[in-house]
C-alpha cells in the first residue's frame, strides 16, 4: 500500500518534472523562433490556415447566432425596465469579454488541439521524430513552436472575427425586426466599448491559445510507442485544455474586475 | 494539391489583413470617441461645497460640452478645489475673465456646470490657471461688471429649467388637449356640431321629449297605485284593530255561535247529504264493476257494429256507383281484423 502510494507519487513527480521542463524548453524555443530562419515559417502559415481560416465558417455561424439572440432578447426585454441602452453593454460584455474568447477556445480545442495531439502522436509512433533528431533538427523547435505560434495567432484573429460577426452581424438580424439606424447602433457600441474590454479579450485570446497549444503539443509528444496511446492522449489533451481555459478565464475575470 | 493548401499563404494573409483592419478601425473609432489622443487643457476652480459635483460632469457653454470635471478635493480652508479639463477644440473659449457656475437644484432635479467666457480680452488662459466660480468674490465682481459673456436670463435657475422644460412642455401639451376636448363638448352641447357627440345630444333631446309625453300616464298609474295602497292600509288597520272583523265573528252572540247552537239541525242535514253522496258513490262503483265485467262483450259488439257499418257503407257506395245509377262498386282488398283484443296478438 505504502509502496504503491510512493510509486504513484514518484511517477506523478516525474511526470510533472517532465512537463515543466518541456514547458520551459518550449518557451525557450518559442522565444528563439522569430530569429530562426529555417523552414518553420511554412509550418506556422499552414497551422494558421488549418486553425484559423478553416474554422472561420464555424466561428462566424456561432457568433452570428449568439449576437442575434442577445440583441433580439435585449430589445424585447430591456426597454420594459427602461434600460434599453444596456443592450449594447451586454453585447460587449458577452461577445467581446466572455463568450468570444471562451467559445473560440473551445472550437480550437475541438478542431485543432485534438488534431495537433493526434498528428504529433502518430509521428512519434512512426519514428518520424527520431528521424528529425537524427538529422539534427529538434522536433519541438520545428514541429512544436510553429504550432504554438499558429494556434495563438489563429486564436487571436478568430476572436476578432467572432466580435466582427457577433457585433455587426447581429445588427443585420436585428434590423429585420426593429428599425435601428446603423450609425446609432455603431455609436452606442463604441460608447459601450472600453479599453478594458479590448485588453481583456486580447489577453484571454493569447492565454487560451497558449494553453491549448502547449497542452496539445505536450500530449502529442507524450505518446511513447503504442497506437492506442494516441486517442488516449488526444482525449486527455482536450479535457485538460478546456479545464485550464475555464480556470484561466475565471482568474482573468477576477483580476480584470479588481 | 488541394486548392486551399496551394493558396494557403494568400488565405492566411487575407485572414490576418481583414482582422487587423477591423481591429484598427475599432481602435480608431474608440480612440476618437474617448479622446485618447486629443489634448485636454487643465484648469482649476473653487466651490464652497461639493454638492452636485461629480467626476466626469460635463462643463457646458451654451449647451455644448466643452470640458468636464477631472477631480475635486477638499482643501485646507474647507473649500472644494475642482480640477477641470477643457477640450482642445474649445480652448479658444477659455479667455481671461471667464467664470464657472455650478447650478444645483435644491429639490433634486439635477444640475450643471456652466462656463461663461470673459469678454475683456481674447487672451487664452494659461493652463493650470484659476477660473473663478460665480460664488467667489472675483466671479461675482466679473458678473456684476458685465464683462462676461452670459446670455440674459441664463443663471442657475435657467440651467435647471432647461432640464424641467421638456416636462413642462409635456404638461402644456396635455392642458392644450384638455382645453380642446372641453371646447368640443361645449360646442356639442350648444348644438353646433354634426359630430357623433352632437348626434348623441340631439337623440337625448328627442328621448327627453318622449319621456315628457309619457309622464302624465305614469302619474295616473301612480294615483291608482296610491289608492290601492290606501285601501290596503285601511284593511291592515282593520285587521290590527282588536274590535274589528275577527272578534265580531267570534262573538258569543255572533253568527258562528248561532250556527253551532241549533240542536244539531245543521249537523243532521250535513250528515244526510253525506249519506246520499255515499249511496251514489256505491251505486257508481257497482256500475263500474258491471261495466268492467261486460267489457269484452261490448268490444265484440262494437266490432260487429263497425263491420256492419262498413258493409252498409259499401252497399251505399255500390248503390251510388251502380252503372245504372252511377259507376258500380269499386274493388277493395279485404282487411279483416283477426284479433278480438290487443292482448290476443303475438309479438
Amino acid at each position: 500500500m505504502i509502496e504503491s502510494v510512493g510509486r504513484w507519487f514518484r511517477e506523478k513527480l516525474t511526470g510533472f518534472s517532465y512537463a515543466f521542463n518541456f514547458f520551459l524548453f518550449l518557451l525557450k524555443e518559442t522565444a528563439h523562433f522569430p530569429w530562426n530562419k529555417r523552414v518553420g515559417f511554412k509550418v506556422l502559415i499552414m497551422q494558421i490556415y488549418f486553425t484559423g481560416v478553416e474554422a472561420l465558417s464555424v466561428i462566424a455561424l456561432i457568433s452570428l447566432g449568439i449576437g442575434a439572440v442577445i440583441i433580439i432578447q435585449g430589445i424585447a426585454i430591456l426597454p420594459m425596465f427602461g434600460q434599453g441602452n444596456l443592450m449594447y453593454t451586454i453585447l460587449i460584455m458577452v461577445i467581446t469579454r466572455e463568450l468570444g474568447p471562451l467559445l473560440t477556445a473551445f472550437i480550437i480545442t475541438a478542431r485543432s488541439g485534438s488534431a495537433i495531439t493526434t498528428e504529433l502522436g502518430n509521428m512519434v509512433i512512426s519514428h518520424e521524430i527520431e528521424a528529425y533528431l537524427s538529422i539534427g533538427i529538434h522536433p519541438v523547435s520545428y514541429l512544436g513552436v510553429p504550432r504554438l505560434y499558429g494556434v495563438i495567432l489563429a486564436m487571436l484573429f478568430l476572436n476578432i472575427y467572432f466580435n466582427l460577426f457577433g457585433l455587426l452581424g447581429s445588427y443585420l438580424v436585428a434590423s429585420f425586426l426593429h428599425d435601428i439606424p446603423f450609425t446609432d447602433y455603431l455609436m452606442n457600441l463604441v460608447l459601450a466599448l472600453t479599453p478594458a474590454d479590448i485588453i481583456s479579450t486580447f489577453l484571454k485570446s493569447i492565454i487560451f491559445g497558449f494553453i491549448i497549444a502547449v497542452v496539445s503539443i505536450y500530449y502529442g509528444f507524450n505518446v511513447n510507442r503504442a497506437v492506442t496511446e494516441v486517442p488516449q492522449n488526444t482525449i486527455k489533451s482536450i479535457g485538460m485544455s478546456i479545464t485550464l481555459c475555464i480556470i484561466a478565464d475565471a482568474i482573468l475575470v477576477v483580476v480584470t474586475r479588481l | 494539391m488541394k486548392f486551399g493548401f496551394r493558396h494557403a499563404d494568400k488565405f492566411v494573409g487575407l485572414f490576418i489583413l481583414v482582422a487587423v483592419v477591423f481591429l484598427g478601425s475599432a481602435l480608431v473609432v474608440t480612440s476618437i470617441n474617448r479622446r485618447w489622443f486629443a489634448r485636454d487643457y487643465e484648469y482649476f476652480t473653487r466651490f464652497t461645497s461639493a454638492n452636485g459635483l461629480s467626476v466626469g460632469m460635463p462643463l457646458e457653454l451654451r449647451g455644448f460640452e466643452i470640458g468636464k470635471i477631472k477631480s475635486y478635493t477638499l482643501n485646507a480652508d474647507n473649500k472644494v478645489d475642482v480640477t477641470i479639463v477643457i477640450y482642445d477644440t474649445y480652448i479658444d473659449k477659455a479667455t481671461e475673465g471667464s467664470v464657472i457656475e455650478l447650478a444645483v437644484s435644491p429639490i433634486g432635479l439635477g444640475g450643471g456646470l456652466n462656463f461663461y467666457p470673459g469678454t475683456v480680452s481674447d487672451r487664452i488662459l494659461d493652463e493650470f490657471s484659476y477660473i473663478p466660480s460665480n460664488k467667489s468674490a472675483e466671479g461675482k465682481a466679473l458678473l456684476m461688471s458685465d464683462k462676461v459673456d452670459k446670455p440674459d436670463g441664463e443663471d442657475a435657475i435657467a440651467a435647471i429649467m432647461d432640464n424641467i422644460n421638456p416636462i413642462l412642455l409635456g404638461v402644456d401639451n396635455m392642458i392644450n388637449s384638455l382645453t380642446g376636448i372641453g371646447n368640443q363638448v361645449e360646442s356639442a352641447l350648444a348644438g353646433n356640431q354634426a359630430t357623433p357627440l352632437g348626434g348623441m345630444l340631439v337623440n337625448l333631446e328627442a328621448t327627453t321629449a318622449e319621456l315628457n309625453t309619457l309622464l302624465p300616464a305614469i302619474d295616473a298609474i301612480l294615483l291608482e297605485v296610491a289608492k290601492m295602497s290606501r285601501s290596503l292600509s285601511l284593511l291592515m288597520v282593520e285587521l290590527e284593530d282588536p274590535t274589528g272583523l275577527v272578534p265580531t265573528l267570534l262573538d258569543p252572540s255572533g253568527s258562528l255561535e248561532t250556527m253551532l247552537n241549533d240542536d244539531n239541525e245543521m249537523y243532521g242535514y250535513i250528515t244526510s247529504i253525506l249519506g246520499e253522496i255515499q249511496t251514489n258513490l256505491e251505486n257508481l262503483s257497482s256500475m263500474t264493476n258491471d261495466l268492467k265485467g261486460i267489457t269484452p262483450e261490448l268490444n265484440m259488439v262494437l266490432d260487429e257494429t263497425t263491420g256492419a257499418i262498413q258493409e252498409g257503407k259499401k252497399v251505399l257506395e255500390g248503390l251510388s256507383n251502380n252503372p245504372l245509377l252511377r259507376g258500380g262498386i269499386s274493388e277493395e282488398a279485404s282487411a279483416d281484423y283477426q284479433h278480438a283484443t290487443l292482448r290476443d296478438e303475438e309479438f
